[in-house]
């Protein structure tokens, strides 16, 4: 499932943002959406950042939320060199982003594995030690991740 | 307040259900090991009262609406796309168009409906 959600087009490899609110507005760019549905989609995730950060820890981000703007369950992978800092749980600079975005009305189920698959990876990533960031290529990135998929 | 700044007033509502929907299943910590600060989840709630009580002093009706079709979808906004409605996929009648000058629903499943560029 998470093989068809990676796409070379919804990659950055190498993120300008040093904030939290920066990070965010910079992976929600990626998705080409009008500003005024970039906005919404903003607000939702940062309201979901109220709760507690969806920094794991061990350098990874799992921002996610559902929302009205898009048409199918969506997911936005980046990769900052320098490091975001995002209230972390372990206080640590964030350098892998997993953005997901599902529709109001999909089905909770698909949703909430595509989040487990998620947060099973960067777990397999973050047992490594130090996270990876130099990425040639989207296609390289994806490949990293899938490798972290296999494992499982 | 316009129809046009309702409607967005209401899927920001939408939004924080959709939230408090999420952090309340158990299945979303047990599958994601997110932790939850429960004393922020009262603030997400004081916030979405607050805009609640803004939205039914503004337009009752549809207020009352929304809610009602919440508790029958799980939702009581969506968007159009393509010309048809994303709640029960049926195709809008033709003569249907986007306006935000006032509160649409869909003629099959009655929700309500935001056509956004």
């Amino acid at each position: 499932m998470i093989k068809d959600l990676l796409r070379e087009d919804r990659v950055v490899l190498d993120m300008k943002a040093k904030t939290k609110e920066e990070a965010l507005r910079e992976l929600v760019d990626v998705l080409n959406l009008s500003e005024d549905k970039k906005e919404i989609l903003f607000k939702a995730l940062m309201q979901r950042e109220v709760l507690g950060s969806t920094g794991i820890g061990k350098g990874i981000a799992i921002p996610h939320s559902r929302s009205i703007v898009v048409d199918n369950i969506t997911l936005v992978v980046g990769v900052s060199k320098e490091g975001v800092e995002f209230d972390s749980l372990d206080g640590k600079p964030v350098h892998l982003f997993f953005m997901l975005i599902a529709t109001p009305n999909d089905p909770s189920m698909k949703y909430l594995t595509a989040l487990g698959s998620i947060a099973r990876i960067s777990r397999s990533i973050a047992h490594e030690g130090e996270i990876r960031t130099d990425f040639s290529s989207p296609k390289e990135l994806i490949d990293y991740i899938l490798e972290h998929a296999d494992e499982q | 307040m316009s129809s046009r700044e309702y409607l967005h007033k209401l899927y920001l509502l939408q939004d924080l259900d959709l939230l408090l929907q999420q952090v309340e299943d158990p299945e979303y910590t047990a599958k994601t090991g997110l932790e939850i600060n429960e004393e922020r989840i009262e603030l997400i709630k004081q916030r979405r009262d607050e805009l609640a009580r803004e939205l039914q002093k503004a337009d009752p009706i549809t207020y009352e609406m929304y809610e009602k079709l919440k508790k029958r979808y799980g939702r009581g906004i969506t968007r159009v796309v393509d010309d048809m409605c994303t709640n029960c996929f049926v195709a809008l009648p033709s003569s249907m168009m986007k306006t935000e000058d006032r509160i649409e629903t869909c003629p099959n499943c009655g929700i309500i409906l935001i056509w956004l560029d």
